[in-house]
């Protein structure tokens, strides 16, 4: 894991355009509106559920949507009509990746107008107690941490 | 009306369900191509597919151009659902027969108005 | 490649802000392209010089409506922006009610001007069963109100006619006890009761045209649609809806919308519950 203050100094992932898609994707999909909030280690959750899908270009991305079963229950419960009580951790796991393919896909058009051409892998899950992804120490990244009442979400994503 | 839903994601099937049930019709769910080949042959007659581009095994287009040249299932029109969102993979399914076209994100709005426009406007009272 | 040129988005960009008063703007090009090819299959052409083609030839009337309801997706709420609802609750509704009772017979107007799947005009009519009920009010009822929510989506009015809404669409923004209260569950549906439903007049309308045959209205909602517009078009609106508003009346736009052109019309009132416009003295 790298440590939290080199996360947001590199230039070269264009994080905004991930953020701005996340944003979008979760308003039309639930109706929740996120807000972007300035993200310090020690308040950020445990994440359970880690959805994530490889941007295959001239340089590969690994776009990551990490979170955990109190923030995902309602995303999913308002993107389904299904009460939280009601779903099972399948259902939150696919909503999870669901959200992230749907993000690697209007970010990648958003990029394409700026000459960045990828390839998007199909997206997969990573489930656990206190999960976390361990990437080279020197990798780039940029990471976001986005709200919405009880809704704790953060973005990461890896130059590979 | 009896409707289908391809989908990997069971979440993305569950919203297409809730739309097509509040519209007044039934929707069958698959979650491969190759299953919603079986429950096409399967089922009495379905009279609209709403299909996921992006699948494990048989993809959506090739599930598309599939059906298209089976004389018992090439009018039923197919509402591609899909991340793919290029201007090149619509034409791409316009070229297939595709007959109507949601990029995800979608929000169930827009997803009912394409189910109504389908349908010539017409809804189950 | 079908991509759009540089050279075709120009053209389509003018073509759309003459025809349909849509601004297209550059950053979102990626976004109108998609939308735009799926266009192409609305109008069942092959490529976007067809589509051109067709547009410039005008062989379809309804191509116009088809853009404005491609590119303006509308996503709907009950009791979006609550600061708007506040101040129908604790303004609009206590003035409309004290001058109703002095003119009696007469209706209290209210008009959703982009109505899109009905949860903003509802939300209206379960706002004011609900402070009639709960301030014990008898002499007035939800009959002395007149309803009526357009859209130039002629599939979204389907919907909203209907009052059939599906379980993810109600859990935005309704609790459980409004939607026990106003709903019946049938089915895989919540279904609106036809005392609420019944009392709106759904009609298809696009905001170019003129406003003058709608008659006079105390509340007009105008949330979430002028952004899609060009300067110009949005102006006309401005100028029309200023013509349409009674004296006391009320014009709500979305909480983030902000057009300076609304000035020259409307005044502008910013109060603790939330922001609303009334018509200025010179502009009636």
């Amino acid at each position: 894991m790298i440590a939290e203050n080199e996360n947001t100094k590199y230039q070269v992932i264009p994080g905004q355009v991930f953020v701005a898609a996340l944003l979008e994707t979760v308003e039309r999909m639930s109706g929740f509106v996120l807000t972007e909030v300035k993200n310090d280690s020690e308040s950020e959750p445990d994440h359970e559920i880690i959805g994530a899908m490889v941007l295959q270009g001239e340089k590969a991305m690994l776009l990551c949507l990490e979170t955990n079963q109190q923030s995902a229950a309602p995303l999913v419960s308002f993107m389904t009509g299904i009460e939280t009580a009601a779903l099972d951790a399948e259902l939150l796991n696919d909503g999870i990746t669901e959200l992230i393919n749907m993000v690697g896909g209007s970010a990648r058009a958003h990029l394409e107008a700026s000459n960045y051409k990828f390839l998007l892998s199909v997206p997969f899950t990573l489930v656990g107690q206190s999960i976390k992804i361990l990437v080279k120490k020197r990798t780039d990244s940029f990471m976001a941490r986005l709200v919405c009442d009880q809704i704790d979400l953060s973005l990461r994503v890896y130059q590979l | 009306m009896k409707m289908l839903t391809i989908d990997d994601s069971a979440v993305v099937r569950r919203i297409i369900a809730a739309a097509v049930v509040v519209l007044g019709h039934e929707c069958l769910e698959a979650e491969s191509a190759q299953d919603g080949l079986k429950l096409l042959e399967d089922s009495e007659k379905i009279e609209l597919i709403f299909l996921d581009w992006n699948m494990p095994g048989m993809n959506g287009l090739e599930f598309l151009k599939t059906i298209k040249k089976d004389d018992q299932f090439k009018h039923i029109p197919v509402v591609m659902v899909t991340t793919e969102n290029m201007p090149e993979s619509i034409i791409e399914a316009v070229k297939a027969g595709v007959s109507q076209y949601i990029t995800k994100p979608f929000s169930i709005e827009e997803l009912m108005k394409k189910i109504i426009e389908s349908l010539g406007g017409e809804v189950n009272q | 490649m079908v991509a759009l040129s540089q050279h075709e988005y120009q053209l389509f960009q003018r073509y759309i802000a003459e025809k349909c008063g849509i601004a297209l703007d550059d950053s979102k090009a990626y976004l109108v392209e998609s939308r735009l090819a799926k266009l192409l299959i609305d109008a069942k052409c092959e490529s976007f010089s067809d589509l051109y083609w067709l547009l410039e030839n005008n062989s379809d009337a309804n191509i116009e409506t088809r853009v404005i309801d491609a590119i303006t997706t509308n996503e709907t709420y009950w009791f979006r922006d609550p600061g708007s609802w506040q101040v129908v609750t604790n303004i609009w509704l206590p003035q409309q009610l004290a001058a109703i009772r002095a003119r009696p017979g007469e209706k209290i107007r209210v008009w959703s001007a982009a109505a899109s799947t009905g949860q903003e005009i509802y939300s209206l009519i379960i706002l004011i069963s609900e402070y009639l009920k709960n301030n014990q009010i008898t002499d007035l009822s939800l009959d002395d109100f007149d309803f009526l929510a357009t859209d130039i989506s002629s599939n979204v009015l389907t919907i909203a006619r209907r009052g059939h809404y599906d379980p993810i669409t109600i859990m935005r923004g309704l609790n459980a006890e409004l939607r026990e209260a106003y709903f019946n569950h049938e089915g895989g549906a919540w279904v609106l009761r036809d005392d609420y439903r019944k009392r709106v007049r759904f009609e298809q309308f696009n905001l170019q045209n003129s406003f003058l045959f709608l008659g006079k209205f105390d509340l007009v909602f105008c949330r979430n649609v002028l952004i899609y517009f060009t300067e110009a078009l949005r102006r006309d609106i401005f100028k029309k809806a200023a013509q349409v508003l009674k004296p006391e009346a009320f014009l709500i736009i979305g909480a983030a919308e902000i057009y300076y052109p609304m000035d020259d019309y409307f005044e502008k009132k910013i109060t603790s519950d939330g922001t609303y416009f009334t018509v200025k003295e010179a502009a009636k």
